[in-house]
């Protein structure tokens, strides 16, 4: 008997939690069907990022296709300079117009959110999408220390090296390999004193503890690393042999010469500190809310839900070839440099602690400095 | 009495006019040069970015360094050009308006398909003429495209000699012969006569031509980046811009930079001034001759091949660069299983973005073309015609937006638009766009119709007036056919400014204005670069521009070259 009513009891109160649910779903769904149709409604969306016609695609031909009554209003300057530049002096002149900061979570945990020139992200992007045990590390992927501004949606391993043919793997193991007075000359890189990969690899590893100050003033002394701005470049010298290592390819560049039969190769992590290690960056997933009224708060909602929605990954996947910061898509289409190893540990470099302009400030000092030294 | 006082106060309003024009975007750069505030705070005076930016590390190189390019690259520059383009406008050298033609052409191609022919050709041990010249003596091993000397080849192969003969050329067609044959008669040299006749006759667009090699060397940026930056030579414009791509950006200290610049540039403005003022020579008059010069026999087909070889090579290379970069699979990859393609051309032609982009590049190249010619003829010939205590003001200033680079003189006009509440309401309009790319050419413009003007005898216009015209009439019978080659080449050019225009574009338009140099810049940028695309856009834009120079050459400027339009004839 009390057994039976027990199991009644069980019973009734799992239905009634079920029906809690249910209802909580219901009513989160009735609110995002609100959510939707005032963006319907509002009609577009302003999203500001950065040239290249593969971005185009993703920000918006893919969100348009998804949501086909929303359309993006997509400014694409030169750089991403440019683009917080712009936004700031329309922000202080009251004119700023526009919904979503789309890419370079560096630069803008750099520039705009010091300049307390952004709001919380996370009210407008749906709670279903930001469960922590969706996110390949387990937590959905903050920028900042808050965890509430600045979401990476990719976390993408970068190789930190692509080697000549001529270059054997017991040459270059490690990073203190790269010291080696046989490779004075022979090494390029994108200017680590600028945004782009150059500093992301500066930032890599000035905070890494293997690694640090010391090895970045000996890496760098004397001018022994070449700087370009151009990773094309870059990739065609190390192929060609006028360069033997190019340090944080480009790695799409590097595929290319590796499909047309190049005789270069991506090394995916170095040793540091007895254990291989490698950098993990986000980009073009990640995105910023400015600090102003925006123009369209829902279509906002409906863009920012998309971009970390399986659909929104699945399309940074097939698009960028980069690697979702969630775990609810397939990956088998992204290469097989972007995706982890086992035997890898990474340094995921986007975050506070890593981008700050104030640490930024100093690892660049010290490479000025050492590009002085003798 | 009203409409004298009417008259008199013209050439005020277009002083003012010319000073918003110019001087509002320059002195947001100034302004930024001394605030101390934050990018969103009240603008805090001080002089913290000045002794920032004179601790910036390599300044004192880079300013070496530009010096040096700039001196060396003018020098050379115009020695070349200057005998190229006498041979061209004053002799008679076989198909001179071929040879004149070439010029244009090397004048509208972009210095990065120079630069990437060169590097094809030149690069240390890679380069084809590195490889087959590398066991002959001397030369063999000395070929390298990364270094000072890539850098002043590829300058005078790209734009240098051409800019300057191209405008050469313009200003020698416009002189009255029979001082050379007067010459020529007395017993001097050929070379005497040039030294003696000729170029003391062209001081004023001399002058105006050193001070512009100057500016715009100053500005050149594309050749060094790629040229410079692997061999360790930065110059003033390549360390601007790593100012702004700085991590964070140093646009104070850019401006800094930029101010210092406009602040060296005042006294060569004023030098240039005061030379061109005390030596204005006109040469068109109603009495000119334009009989070429013979060379003989044999000298013409001499110099045809001397032209004809700078012509090529300023040409050809990069011409050819740019079309293989375009059906290349990967550019430059010869050695490859089959090299060529035309995926990229059914890339970009099917790119829904093409023909919307073209349609905007047009409609701007053609809109700015002629706002420009209107604007600065009006400029020039208040400038050179009319007498204003506002003159040297107005001169002065024209010459500005060509001291700060295009980058920065875009974040410029943005913040002064920004700064202005009545402009606001063009921001993000196709006006301030016409507005900028007006900006980037009016230096080149204004100086290239005054020195035109300066050359014109007052003898045409004051005939026609004793005659009865009206000013109008006068303005559009004798000034307008006079000076209608260079009216078309100020058109043609501002045509390909805004073609080629990609910094004021992007930050000034709405993100619905799309041009082809924007789609340019798409195919360079992002996760996936794909600079085959991009040089078929590339292509495209140079044949808008040609197409439009042919145009102009074929059914306009077989009008005006008619000996009475041209000699300024009423007909």
């Amino acid at each position: 008997m009390d057994c039976s009513l027990s199991f009644k009891q069980i019973a009734v109160a799992g239905a009634m939690a079920v029906g809690l649910a249910l209802s909580n779903s219901a009513r989160a769904d009735t609110e995002w069907d609100k959510v939707l149709a005032a963006a319907k409604a509002e009609g577009q969306v302003d999203v500001w990022g950065q040239a290249g016609e593969d971005l185009r695609r993703y920000w918006k031909d893919a969100f348009e296709q998804a949501y086909p009554d929303i359309k993006v209003n997509l400014f694409q300057p030169a750089s991403w300079s440019q683009r917080d530049t712009r936004f700031l002096n329309e922000m202080q002149a009251g004119l700023a117009k526009l919904d979503v900061l789309a890419g370079a979570p560096g630069s803008m945990m750099a520039r705009l959110y010091p300049q307390d020139a952004l709001q919380p992200t996370k009210p407008f992007i749906k709670g279903s999408e930001l469960e922590a045990s969706t996110w390949i590390d387990g937590t959905p992927a903050w920028v900042d220390n808050k965890g509430e501004y600045i979401l990476a949606g990719d976390l993408t391993p970068q190789p930190p090296v692509a080697l000549n043919a001529s270059v054997a793997d017991d040459q270059v193991k490690s990073f203190s390999d790269l010291l080696d007075p046989k490779f004075d000359g022979k090494i390029v890189m994108l200017d680590p004193r600028q945004s782009g990969g150059g500093f992301a690899m500066l930032v890599f590893l000035y905070h890494n503890k293997d690694l640090g100050p010391d090895y970045i003033a000996k890496l760098f002394k004397g001018g022994r690393v070449i700087f370009t701005t151009d990773p094309r470049q870059n990739a065609e010298w190390t192929e060609s042999g006028r360069a033997l290592i190019n340090l944080y390819p480009l790695p799409t560049e590097i595929d290319a010469l590796v499909k047309l039969g190049g005789k270069i190769r991506m090394v995916h992590a170095l040793e540091a500190g007895g254990r291989l290690q490698a950098p993990i960056v986000s980009g073009y997933a990640a995105m910023g809310v400015p600090k102003i009224d925006l123009p369209h708060p829902n279509a906002t909602k409906v863009y920012l839900t998309w971009v970390y929605s399986k659909e929104g990954m699945a399309a940074l996947a097939d698009i960028l070839k980069l690697t979702p910061a969630r775990n609810v898509v397939d990956a088998s289409t992204i290469p097989e440099y972007a995706q982890r190893k086992a035997d890898i540990t990474y340094f995921n470099i986007m975050t506070e602690a890593a981008t700050n302009a104030e640490a930024a400030a100093k690892a660049r000092a010290i490479v000025e400095q050492a590009l002085q030294a003798n | 009495m009203m409409s004298i006082s009417v008259r008199s106060a013209l050439p005020w309003l277009l002083l003012v006019a010319v000073l918003v024009l110019v001087l509002g975007p320059v002195a947001m750069i100034a302004l930024g040069a001394v605030n101390t505030g934050g990018p969103l705070d009240p603008v805090v005076l001080g002089m913290g970015h000045w002794l920032d930016a004179f601790e910036y590390p390599g300044l004192a190189a880079a300013l070496w360094n530009t010096a040096a390019i700039v001196l060396t690259r003018s020098l050379l520059g115009f020695l070349l050009a200057i005998p190229v383009a006498w041979i061209v406008a004053r002799s008679n050298v076989p198909l001179s308006g071929a040879l004149e033609f070439g010029f244009w052409i090397s004048y509208f191609l972009p210095s990065l398909a120079a630069v990437q022919g060169w590097i094809f050709l030149a690069e240390r041990d890679r380069g084809l003429l590195s490889i087959w010249l590398r066991d002959v003596p001397v030369v063999g091993g000395m070929l390298e495209v990364y270094s000072f000397n890539g850098i002043i080849w590829v300058h005078l192969m790209s734009h240098t000699v051409s800019a300057l003969a191209v405008l050469l050329v313009l200003a020698f067609r416009n002189m009255d012969s029979s001082l050379e044959e007067s010459a020529r008669l007395a017993g001097a040299s050929r070379f005497t006569t040039l030294r003696r006749i000729v170029l003391p006759l062209s001081r004023p667009i001399l002058a105006m031509l050193v001070l512009l090699a100057t500016v715009k060397g100053l500005q050149s940026y594309e050749v060094e980046a790629v040229l410079g930056r692997p061999a360790g030579i930065d110059v003033y414009s390549t360390l601007l811009v790593k100012m702004i791509a700085d991590e964070p950006p140093r646009l104070a200290i850019a401006s800094v930079l930029s101010t210092i610049v406009l602040i060296v540039l005042m006294p060569m403005i004023v030098v240039q001034r005061l030379y061109t003022g005390r030596n204005q020579y006109p040469t068109v008059s109603g009495k000119m001759s334009r009989a070429p010069v013979d060379l003989g026999p044999v000298g013409r087909w001499v110099a045809f091949a001397v032209v004809a070889s700078i012509v090529m090579l300023q040409t050809v290379v990069p011409v050819v660069s740019l079309i293989a970069g375009s059906l290349m699979v990967r550019w430059g990859f010869f050695g490859i299983e089959n090299p060529w393609t035309l995926a990229h051309w059914v890339t970009v032609l099917s790119n829904d973005q093409f023909l919307s982009a073209l349609n905007t590049t047009v409609l701007l190249g053609l809109a700015s073309g002629l706002a420009a010619t209107v604007i600065c003829l009006t400029v020039a010939y208040t400038l050179v015609r009319v007498e204003f205590r506002g003159k040297a003001v107005m001169d002065f200033v024209t010459w500005l937006p060509w001291a700060v680079p295009g980058v920065l003189l875009s974040l410029g006009i943005v913040g002064a638009i920004l700064a202005v509440p009545p402009l606001r309401a063009l921001y993000g309009s196709f006006t301030i766009l016409v507005v900028a790319v007006v900006l980037f050419s009016f230096p080149l413009c204004v100086h290239l119709l005054k020195s035109g003007i300066i050359q014109m005898n007052r003898e045409l216009e004051e005939a026609a007036r004793i005659c009865g015209a009206s000013p109008l009439r006068v303005n559009l019978r004798i000034v307008g056919p006079t000076l209608a080659p260079m009216c078309i080449a100020v058109a043609v050019t501002t045509f390909m400014i805004a073609v080629n225009e990609v910094s004021g574009v992007v930050l000034l338009a709405s993100s619905d204005i799309r041009t082809l140099s924007l789609l340019s810049l798409d195919y360079v940028a992002g996760a996936f670069p794909q600079r085959e695309a991009a040089a078929v856009v590339t292509t495209i834009m140079l044949m808008l521009c040609v197409g439009l120079a042919l145009f102009a050459r074929l059914v306009l400027g077989t009008k005006f070259d008619q000996p009475g339009a041209a000699q300024g004839r009423p007909t």
